[in-house]
């Protein structure tokens, strides 16, 4: 893909967004208070996360500032808890609601940034098989195969020992973020390169795309110009669906120990260290953590569902 | 016909080779299993003469040769780990997985079934709204999360249920069942239903979706129009109709249940394939991720070939666009 | 007919939930003791694995020589008694009409066979047997030269248990393992020995049964007829089994899970002081810090430094709070009750943040210096949360620590390469005796004389290898004892390494067990009751 596709592909999903936005899409939307209380609670965990040191009440990168007789304070309602600390403290005296925030910081950079990432690799790979078909097709449907052999899990195993074996430890301690992204978004390509692809073999074949071709248009004006306008709208849904599971995926990383290491623990490690106290009375360690992903899953399902119904013109 | 069959397997084959591939260097890099060995309180001595023993000093193509030639020959060699054969530990875990997997999926089309049905007809009622929120919290609750919470209610606080195991199981020829005795069933239940919530949420959602759709279509208006009882016409019809796909993506799935069922079978500590991966990769045990890795590639490669030959019969229109554009395209 | 469909489902439901309640009321079978522990026994060799979960397991099958009593005092076992002929031999009396699970009779050749099958290159007990030459005198009396005198040979002993000959040679199980020759080892799932049970069947990683031999030679207090051992890896898990009745013992206890066992009416708790300690060693070898930026200085390689950290820790909150008091802080590597241990040096200096930045000024650092600290997180009891407590407390005086904390398979083969700047270590003597951790984690490396085979430090300091090399020898006891505690008081000032704590052992069990707890964690199934 060259320079000017991208700008191409740019400004296509303006165009496509913009439409969207000119419809009853909006009115839709005000009037369905599920996908509006759905979108506070998203967007109340996005600013959250941007803008940890205003949302959380403590910094918890600052590690000389904990005081170990906090540890294990219990939620503010609870005999022997303190307001300072309204969700409890941890082990290390950190406060679990600050914990939280920060940790939703990590977790919600890392599962955008491999939703963005698959969506890219999956977009093209599916526009280039389904167009082009033949050795492309076969090359890019098997590779999916190879990649739907690999669990997640084992993608990011396999990432994080080459990049171990190739770098050297240090270097893979400073890019465990981008690891923990990589693995994800490489589990997660193949969902759009099938949906697209699928699409684009429907719309290759429709009489206009054949005429746009007849008439010498290059290649990459009607991949671009005709057929990815028509498979945004579902790529779309895709990817708000996929966010829901990168998140979920992030979690279940992390919380067998394979994703974000523990000093900058992401909402998963933190389940992962309160799970070790949930059966000695320090409950709060994991059940917030848990309940804060729950809930941040939940309202991306919600919101990517009533978008699905919502573009999907058959339902109409 | 015959062409692209034999295109189609020689794909297949090729996925497998590459799978066989980055499975050895995959686990290379992975630590070192002389620790799962020798323990931690040995000698670097002990440990030299071991590496040599085993061949792992040998060059890394000479390992992959070695390891390929065998693996070839359905040799998956000795399990580092456990010293055993890694063929027989797989097939001795596989019944454990396969039956979790299977009562997963069987509950989640028992439970999804109707509640998809009964949310599409019923669409504007309480109940089903209540159905999708369930269902939808289903899908938003990790599964490791939704573990933990089953033991913390069921076995600690209610204990009506074992927290791990298969509990007692019966030997039939090489093949060891839980559900012969009321311990395995019991201790079947949480890991099925963890791993078959979000089954049920995607089966409901899409017999709701078919369903939907099916009830639009011009022959069921007319079969309603002709006086139908609603009933007949729900089942006869529409149902018919939508199970097709289900059953499909149903079995589709299987696969992939089985691939993720790690975490569930972490959790409640099933002895089944999960559960033997997560240990093997802690303990760096080379032979036995490789060859587990082999197996999973080969239960989707021939799934996928089966849907795409499936697909190939079915439309008439992948063909001929699968002969215009042969590899010379 | 969505009625029907809801009704159903709801019987499904139903008739499962009736289905487990009679199940879990169901009482266990007689006197079975369902043991539950972190990680499975690796093998069914007695030599193939030197771990304690594997020895545990093991010694219910199978019998040393010599073995513990109750009072941990040496007591005889397939030896009936033992003489010192000169500094070098010793020579073992047999008991008479020991017999092996399959029938086979306990012979001097088959003291002699194990003795040279533990000496064997796959078998991690050869430090324990190096050296030594038994030869059988008659059918009942064996005769072992070790190759200079060796006070601790009896000590020793104690971990070799005796195989059979026949039954080995019969089964191809002359070595402990085999892998070069991608041959299945017989003995990783069969067992053959003289104890009071017997391997009724083993599915590795799930359960391993073990039955009552009725002929067991010898009498013992213990009165459980069968021992299921299962491995269950997930704390949360292993605890809910114990408390939902599903195991009768726990030997492997997350700390902060005590307290909630032991407000349990059914569950019982048992602690004893384990000889384990928890340190933290540094790289004292390299000039330049390999994982951390000081500068392109080795600041650890000045003992200003690691005074510094000592001062840095705070041992009591670690105690408290991680391991919830079940461990005593301790400035020392060698834990109380082993020969040559001072009580005095288990005193560690108070918390102190201003002198530690004092120290680190001095020592040219005032505005610190970062590093990585190597951690296991599945080895010691809460080792990773015991590291994050310690990169908090180390930040706090300055230092910027990142923890790089994993799995045993990847973390021991890092420090084995001594590639490491700074790493948490737990050791425990074997032999209830100070020098085996002077000789294997501070002497030069020398891996072919079993020197310094953990010296993870890469420390080398031939004046003490002398010292200690002296006390090693040193026949009389006495003046041994007094020597080694010396050598300790020695690294304690100099700080070569930082000790955490000793670890508190803890058995959770049912009410109605009972059992011994051992300081070195070896459970004695001997004298475990049930009623």
């Amino acid at each position: 893909m060259n320079g000017s596709s991208v700008a191409t592909l740019g400004h296509q999903i303006a165009r496509t967004s913009a439409r969207v936005w000119r419809s009853d899409l909006v009115s839709d939307f005000l009037h369905a208070p599920v996908a509006v209380l759905s979108f506070a609670i998203v967007l109340l965990y996005v600013l959250a996360a941007a803008f940890p040191s205003v949302f959380a009440p403590h910094s918890v990168t600052d590690l000389a500032s904990l005081d170990f007789s906090d540890a294990f304070r219990p939620p503010a309602w609870i005999a022997g808890g303190d307001i300072r600390f309204v969700f409890g403290a941890d082990d290390q005296g950190r406060d679990i609601l600050s914990a939280i925030i920060y940790g939703l910081r990590i977790s919600l950079f890392v599962s955008f940034a491999a939703v963005a990432i698959s969506l890219l690799i999956g977009v093209v790979f599916g526009l280039l098989a389904g167009f082009f078909g033949g050795w492309i097709d076969a090359l890019i449907m098997r590779a999916a195969d190879v990649q739907l052999t690999f669990p997640a899990m084992l993608v990011a195993v396999l990432i994080d020992g080459v990049v171990r074996a190739a770098f050297g430890e240090r270097v893979h301690d400073q890019f465990a973020v981008w690891i923990l992204i990589m693995a994800i978004a490489l589990s997660g390509w193949v969902q759009y390169a099938r949906t697209v692809r699928g699409l684009t073999l429907v719309e290759s074949g429709r009489d206009y795309v054949q005429a746009a071709r007849l008439s010498g248009r290059p290649t990459s004006f009607v991949l671009f110009r005709h057929i990815l306008p028509n498979v945004a709208t579902p790529v779309f849904v895709v990817a708000t669906i996929q966010l829901a599971v990168a998140i979920i995926l992030e979690a279940t990383l992390s919380f067998v120990g394979l994703g974000i290491p523990p000093t900058q623990p992401s909402l998963g490690t933190l389940i992962r260290v309160g799970n070790g106290y949930l059966l000695s009375g320090e409950w709060w360690l994991a059940i917030f953590p848990g309940l804060a992903l729950v809930i941040l899953v939940l309202a991306v399902n919600l919101l990517g569902d009533w978008l699905r119904d919502a573009l999907n013109p058959r339902l109409k | 016909m015959i062409s692209y069959l034999l295109q189609r397997l020689g794909q297949s084959l090729l996925v497998l080779f590459i799978v066989v591939i980055m499975a050895f260097l995959l686990f290379r890099f992975l630590g070192d299993p002389i620790v799962s060995i020798l323990g931690a309180n040995s000698t670097g001595m002990q440990r030299d003469e071991l590496r040599r023993q085993m061949g792992l000093d040998a060059p890394l193509i000479v390992q992959f040769f070695e390891y390929l030639w065998q693996t070839m020959r359905g040799d998956f060699g000795l399990s580092y780990r456990l010293g055993q054969p890694v063929a027989r530990v797989l097939l001795e875990r596989a019944p454990a997985t396969i039956e979790l997997a299977t009562s997963g999926l069987l509950l989640a089309l028992i439970i999804g079934i109707p509640a998809g049905i009964y949310t599409a007809i019923r669409g504007r009622s309480i109940a089903s709204q209540l159905t999708l929120g369930v269902s939808l919290i289903g899908i938003s609750m990790p599964s490791f999360f939704m573990g933990m919470l089953l033991i913390w209610i069921f076995s600690i606080n209610l204990g009506w249920l074992p927290s791990f195991g298969r509990g007692e199981t019966v030997q039939l020829g090489w093949w060891s069942t839980g559900f012969a005795t009321r311990s395995g069933l019991a201790a079947l239940v949480m890991p099925a239903l963890t791993i078959s919530v979000f089954q049920i949420a995607m089966i409901m959602r899409l017999v709701r979706a078919e369903m939907l759709q099916v009830m639009r279509m011009e022959y069921i208006r007319f079969a309603k129009a002709r006086g139908l009882s609603s009933r007949s016409v729900y089942i006869h019809h529409a149902l018919r109709n939508t199970l097709v796909p289900v059953i499909t993506i149903t079995g589709l799935q299987f696969g992939s249940v089985i691939a993720f069922a790690a975490i569930t079978e972490s959790v409640f500590q099933w002895p089944g394939l999960g559960l033997l991966f997560l240990q093997s990769v802690a303990a760096a045990d080379v032979p036995m991720l490789a060859a587990y890795l082999v197996l999973i590639a080969v239960v989707f490669v021939t799934i996928n070939l089966l849907v795409d030959l499936s697909y190939y019969a079915i439309d008439p229109r992948i063909k001929t666009m699968a002969e215009q554009k042969g590899p010379a395209a | 007919m969505t009625n029907v469909y809801l009704r159903g489902l709801a019987g499904a439901i139903l008739s499962t939930g009736l289905l487990a309640l009679p199940i879990m009321a169901a009482p266990a079978m007689a006197k079975t003791l369902r043991i539950g522990a972190q990680a499975d026994a690796g093998t069914m060799d007695p030599q193939a694995q030197n771990i304690q979960t594997t020895i545990t397991l093991l010694s219910m099958i199978y019998e040393p020589l010599i073995t513990r009593d109750k009072t941990l005092a040496k007591a005889p076992m397939l030896a009936e008694s033992w003489t010192q002929v000169d500094p070098n031999t010793w020579r073992f009396k047999l008991r008479p009409n020991v017999k092996f699970h399959d029938g086979g009779s306990l012979t001097a050749e088959d003291v002699v066979f194990t003795i040279k099958r533990a000496q064997s290159a796959t078998s991690q007990f050869t430090a324990y047997v190096a050296g030594l030459q038994p030869k059988a005198i008659d059918d009942l009396t064996v005769e072992i030269v070790t190759p200079k005198p060796d006070p601790l040979l009896i000590d020793k002993l104690i971990y070799i248990p005796i195989m059979d000959k026949e039954w080995s040679e019969k089964n191809n199980a002359l070595t402990p393992q085999n892998l070069k020759e991608k041959q299945e080892s017989f003995t990783a799932l069969n067992a053959n020995g003289t104890g009071p049970y017997k391997l009724t069947s083993r599915q590795p990683d799930s359960k391993t049964v073990l039955n009552r031999v009725p002929a067991y030679w010898g009498k013992m207090d213990g009165d459980i007829d069968q021992v299921d051992f299962t491995p269950v890896a997930s704390d949360p898990t292993r605890v809910a089994a114990l408390l939902s009745g599903e195991l009768d013992l726990v030997i492997d206890l997350p700390s902060q899970d005590v307290a909630r066992l032991a407000q349990s009416p059914d569950i019982k708790i048992e602690k004893i002081d384990e000889f384990r300690t928890i340190f933290f060693g540094f790289d004292l070898k390299n000039d330049t810090l390999k994982y951390g930026d000081a500068g392109g200085k080795n600041p650890f390689k000045d003992v200003r430094v690691r005074q510094a950290i000592n001062l840095g820790l705070d041992r009591d909150a670690v105690v408290r709070t991680v391991m919830r008091g079940l461990a005593s802080p301790t400035a020392q590597i060698l834990a109380p009750n082993n020969v040559g241990y001072d009580a005095a040096l288990d005193k560690g200096p108070a918390r102190n943040v201003e002198a530690a930045k004092k120290l680190l000024a001095d020592a040219g650092y005032p505005q610190g210096f970062s590093f990585t600290l190597d951690c296991p997180n599945d080895r010691y009891v809460n080792d990773e949360q015991v590291c994050k407590t310690l990169v908090t407390m180390l930040s706090q005086i300055g230092l910027k620590v990142t923890l790089n904390s994993m799995p045993r398979a990847k973390f021991f083969p890092k420090v084995w390469d001594r590639d490491t700047s700074m790493y948490m270590m737990g050791f425990n003597s074997p032999f209830f005796d100070g020098m085996y951790a002077l000789e294997t984690t501070v002497m030069t490396r020398n891996d072919a004389k079993g020197e310094g085979i953990y010296n993870y430090a890469n420390y080398s300091n031939p004046q003490l290898d002398t010292e200690i090399a002296a006390a090693r020898d040193e026949l009389d006891t006495a003046k041994r004892t007094k020597m080694i505690a010396a050598l300790y008081k020695k690294i304690t000032d100099d700080a070569l390494y930082v000790s955490l704590y000793n670890q508190v052992l803890v058995y959770a069990m049912r009410k109605n067990v009972s059992t011994p707890i051992r300081p070195d964690n070896w459970l004695d199934i001997r004298w475990v009751t049930m009623n």
